[in-house]
């Protein structure tokens, strides 16, 4: 079994990729290109999973080997498809697409070693680009099992005679002996924070989240999504629930219906300041890509994070829109007081409102203002109104007939959701002439027990009020005032029963949520921990272990160390049995072995070679028949070896004297 | 051909090594193949990316791959250290063919090693060497030039598992092939009494009398097919020589015409010994200085060819 066919002549290997371990490589190609499944255009994911079918299909009839000038024409369609597809050729996604495109032409003309080498390649740079749209556990496994795979594949082309089992064992032992040192470069590789280039255009993926307007419902639709917003650690005490304010878009503009944000703020920079008492709260915020800008704080965050803007409104901002997980660390004050100090006409633009818009609150505003209250007065006013006008916090509120929800919401159904709350009471503010302004965001969080971070979900989501008195903004959450459970204890127990809330956040279904802690605790860990592995990490754990101050050259050397330190650990094992014979040749090396060796190398010398299969006897029988000379000597030398080597007696040092005498009395 | 001292920094060895030739770790050279170095460069663009992107399973990926590749080095030496080399006895051939110089490879380790070549010349042969056993591999090399032919500098050489690396070491067995001279048939001398004394009483095999025709076997030598015979009746018949004349037959230097330089007389000395061993004739052979006496097997053809491979008698000859 053991002589492969006899290849002469330098010839490459055959030019027939044995069936099974083509079949793995197609099966390795298959994973690679799985995880590509969702974004790819549909009709090129389709075209190259049918390419490997098609190669499949090579292997059993020979004839279905596409010619040349077809691969071409595949070539160009596809290139067109991409075109067609992608609009363009030069982007990343267009990208993928003609890797894909490539892998399935390249597979229809694989035939040798080198072709499928190429194959390979093609597939990693595959699994690569995966990572680019997906980083989840299910996707790196499957990257592991394309990769397992392909190893697996290659070894069975430089062993064509073996079984796929032992190829795949001993890929698979390759892949472990590696993690090590994947672990090791993983961690002391240095990480950039820029980008080496551009990141390429990245179309929004439609993530749900807050948007920079808000219009009745809007906000009632997050709650239905108990998707993850944002984690937060804090560093040392966690604040009241009460008081988790993540303060989002700002609204600052009404039209009539809807509230918006205006990226360019109604206030200037210099007139805002933050007067905070000295505690404060430190944590560091993991926030989920939502491919806008804004980034989200307990209110009030004393100073912008690195690389982002502190806007105005009092929130935070990144340069880009966020398209990736970030994180960044903030410390909030919760007492505080945000002075404004704009210019009259500034703020008078605060209080506007479409003419004739919700002319009942206009109406009671009008009122109030009649009976001599304003400043905080009708504020305090306004707010005994919403705690006595029974308002129903409910997340199916009745349908607005009228244009005027406002009023709709708060004289007819008197039921709705956050943004209708807060959308009546500012409206009222500025109908009595009060600046105040629309603050969106998320209220609450819980704590995940495995792992103690703050989850904040879309159906957190919520509204809330900020009024301008006496210079300085006042938070107002009319939820609150109306539901105080809402603010309290979340809003899947403010909402009546029968609401359609998400089915985890049901009370009824505790113990489901438990389960869900650690599955989420779990993807945490590994946002946190494998994917979050960044700059900033890096510098943490290199602080841990003490070897923060290390130099590059230092820390090149500690890499390439440690590197063959795991080398040599996860290959020992493999080595061991090599070693082993060695070391049982020198153990085995007796005193009177050395001194017949001594002599062997003597004799050899005098062109006297004693053949691998000549034992003492032999050899001394040889030496005493073609040298004479030394016949007496050399036959006492053998007999006395052997019986030191062979004999029953243990060794006896004046035999071994004996030997050495002997031997030294040879002089060839 | 390098120079000395870098083979020996290389310990490449000079001179034929006494075996068995153990692979030892010090032998054993590994480089990055071709196909090894396009897989760095794959891993570089891959790091690119990483780091671009700031995608941390890409990177995991990237370093994964480049500690696989890392890892292949050493699967790549091992599977060809410890291997011990001895060169088994090759078939003497005529110059002109191709000498088949078989190693036996032993794997003394408890796995199996996979696609070792073994590579002399233009020459080169695969094989799998099962755990705790002994594999032949034999490739050939042309045999120039009669006499003793060493195989010079053995290749083995692996490229095992991946094919990113290839792990190679130098070996100098005694591989060594005796070629004949190449046996040239039919230039005989015409007649045996002629220029000298001492040859007159002895004749080529060309001359001998047919004593019999017999059925032909196989086997039989095609010079000894009575080819006419065959015209006229369509049976193979083989002549039968008359033995008492061949017993008498001596191949013998001295019957060549003497304007035959010593290679050309060593190539009809041997065509015309073939001949007659084919044809089952008992003959010896007289060179210069030295005889060998008449006797019929293939042991003495070969004692006999032997003597005209190593024959470094006098050229040009004495008229």
């Amino acid at each position: 079994m053991n002589t492969a066919p006899l290849v002469q002549n330098g010839m490459a290997a055959d030019t027939w990729l044995p069936d099974r371990h083509l079949g793995v490589l197609l099966a390795g190609a298959g994973a690679s290109l799985l995880p590509h499944l969702g974004h790819l255009p549909p009709v090129l994911a389709a075209s190259a999973g049918a390419m490997v079918l098609w190669r499949a299909l090579i292997q059993w009839r020979p004839h279905l080997t596409p010619p040349r000038l077809l691969l071409t024409m595949l070539m160009a369609v596809g290139l067109a498809g991409v075109v067609f597809s992608h609009q363009t050729l030069l982007n990343r996604d267009a990208g993928i697409s003609v890797l894909a495109v490539f892998l399935g032409l390249k597979l229809l003309e694989t035939r040798d070693l080198r072709d499928a080498q190429v194959v390979t390649y093609l597939c990693f740079f595959l699994v690569l680009t995966a990572f680019m749209f997906d980083q989840s556990p299910l996707v790196a496994g499957l990257s592991i099992l394309a990769l397992w795979l392909l190893l697996g594949a290659l070894i069975g082309f430089h062993a064509e005679a073996r079984a796929i089992g032992g190829t795949l064992r001993d890929a698979a032992i390759m892949l472990v002996q590696a993690a090590p040192v994947m672990v090791i470069l993983f961690v002391l590789f240095p990480r950039v924070s820029t980008p080496l280039w551009g990141l390429g255009t990245t179309t929004g993926h439609g993530v749900t989240g807050l948007s920079d307007t808000m219009r009745p419902g809007s906000i009632g639709e997050l709650s239905l999504s108990d998707a993850i917003v944002l984690r937060a650690r804090f560093t040392g005490a966690v604040p009241p629930r009460a008081s988790l304010y993540w303060r989002g878009p700002v609204m600052e503009q009404f039209d009539g219906t809807a509230w918006s944000a205006d990226d360019s703020s109604l206030l200037e920079p210099g007139d805002v300041r933050v007067r905070s008492d000295e505690r404060s709260f430190d944590y560091e915020v993991t926030l989920e890509p939502h491919d806008q800008t804004w980034m989200f704080a307990l209110e009030l965050p004393k100073a912008a994070p690195a690389d982002t803007r502190y806007r105005p409104d009092f929130r935070l901002a990144a340069r880009e829109p966020i398209t990736r997980r970030i994180r960044y660390r903030v410390s909030s004050s919760l007492h505080h007081e945000a002075l404004q100090n704009a210019p009259p006409r500034t703020l008078r633009r605060l209080t506007r409102l479409p003419g004739g818009s919700n002319p009942r609150i206009a109406a009671l505003a009008r009122t109030w203002n009649a009976e001599g209250i304003s400043g905080q007065a009708f504020v305090s006013r306004a707010i005994e109104f919403f705690a006595r006008q029974g308002l129903v916090y409910t997340l199916a509120p009745p349908l607005a007939t009228t244009a005027d929800t406002a009023d709709a919401f708060l004289f007819d159904s008197r039921a709705g959701f956050c943004e209708h709350f807060a959308s009546a009471f500012t409206i009222l503010m500025r109908a009595g002439g009060i600046p105040a302004r629309v603050v969106t965001g998320y209220q609450g969080g819980e704590i995940n027990p495995v792992d103690n971070y703050l989850e904040v979900r879309q159906d957190d989501a919520h509204a809330w009020s900020e009024v301008l008195l006496e210079g300085a903004w006042q938070r107002v959450d009319p939820t609150a005032i109306a539901q105080p459970l809402r603010i309290e204890q979340g809003m899947a127990r403010a909402v009546p029963v029968g609401d359609p809330v998400p089915l985890l956040g049901q009370p009824a279904f505790a113990h489901l949520a438990r389960w869900r802690h650690r599955w989420d605790a779990l993807g945490n860990g590994w946002n946190q921990y494998v994917l979050g592995f960044d700059r900033t990490r890096q510098g943490d754990l290199m602080e841990a272990l003490g070897l923060d101050g290390i130099d590059h050259a230092t820390r090149g050397l500690l890499m390439m160390g440690s590197i063959g330190v795991a080398l040599a650990l996860s290959v020992l094992p493999l080595a061991l049995p090599m070693l082993l014979p060695l070391l049982r040749l020198r153990a085995r090396s007796d005193p009177a072995q050395r001194l017949w060796r001594r002599f062997c190398a003597r004799m050899a010398r005098a062109g006297l070679n004693r053949a691998p299969s000549e034992g003492a006897e032999a050899f001394t029988a040889r030496i005493a028949r073609t040298r004479p000379d030394l016949a007496s000597e050399v036959t006492r030398v053998g007999q006395v070896y052997n019986e030191l080597r062979y004999g029953a007696a243990p060794v006896n040092p004046e035999r071994l004297r004996e030997l050495r005498l002997c031997i030294a009395r040879v002089r060839p | 051909m390098l120079p000395a001292f870098i083979r020996r920094l290389l310990s490449m060895p000079e001179r034929t090594e006494s075996e068995p030739i153990t692979i030892g770790q010090r032998r054993v050279y590994v480089m990055p193949t071709r196909q090894g170095l396009a897989f760095g460069v794959c891993l570089a663009v891959m790091l690119l990316g990483a780091v671009n992107y700031a995608l941390s399973l890409a990177y995991m990926l990237t370093f994964l791959l480049a500690a696989a590749g890392l890892v292949t080095i050493l699967h790549t030496f091992r599977n060809l250290a410890w291997i011990s080399v001895s060169a088994a006895p090759a078939q003497p051939v005529f110059a002109g063919e191709d000498a088949h110089f078989t190693l036996l490879l032993e794997n003394r380790a408890r796995r199996d090693r996979y696609s070792v070549r073994l590579v002399l010349g233009d020459a080169s042969t695969q094989v799998d060497l099962a755990r705790q056993s002994v594999t032949r591999a034999t490739v050939s090399a042309p045999a120039l030039h009669r006499g003793w032919q060493s195989a010079g500098a053995f290749t083995l050489e692996t490229r095992y598992p991946l094919g990113l690396f290839r792990a190679w070491a130098v070996l100098r067995p005694a591989a060594r092939v005796l070629v004949y001279p190449r046996p040239r048939y039919g230039e005989r001398p015409a007649s045996t009494s002629d220029a000298h004394e001492g040859s007159s009483n002895r004749r080529g095999p060309g001359q001998d009398e047919i004593a019999d025709l017999r059925p032909y076997r196989a086997g039989d030598a095609p010079s000894l097919v009575a080819w006419k015979s065959l015209a006229r009746s369509d049976t193979l018949l083989t002549r039968v020589l008359d033995a008492a004349q061949a017993r008498q037959s001596w191949v013998d230097w001295d019957a060549l015409p003497p304007e035959l330089g010593l290679e050309e007389r060593l190539e009809v000395l041997a065509g015309w010994l073939l001949d007659l061993h084919e044809a089952d004739i008992a003959f010896g052979l007289r060179l210069p200085g030295t005889a060998i006496e008449p006797a019929t097997g293939s042991a003495h053809a070969a004692r006999c060819l032997e003597r005209l491979a190593l024959f470094t008698g006098r050229s040009p000859i004495r008229p």
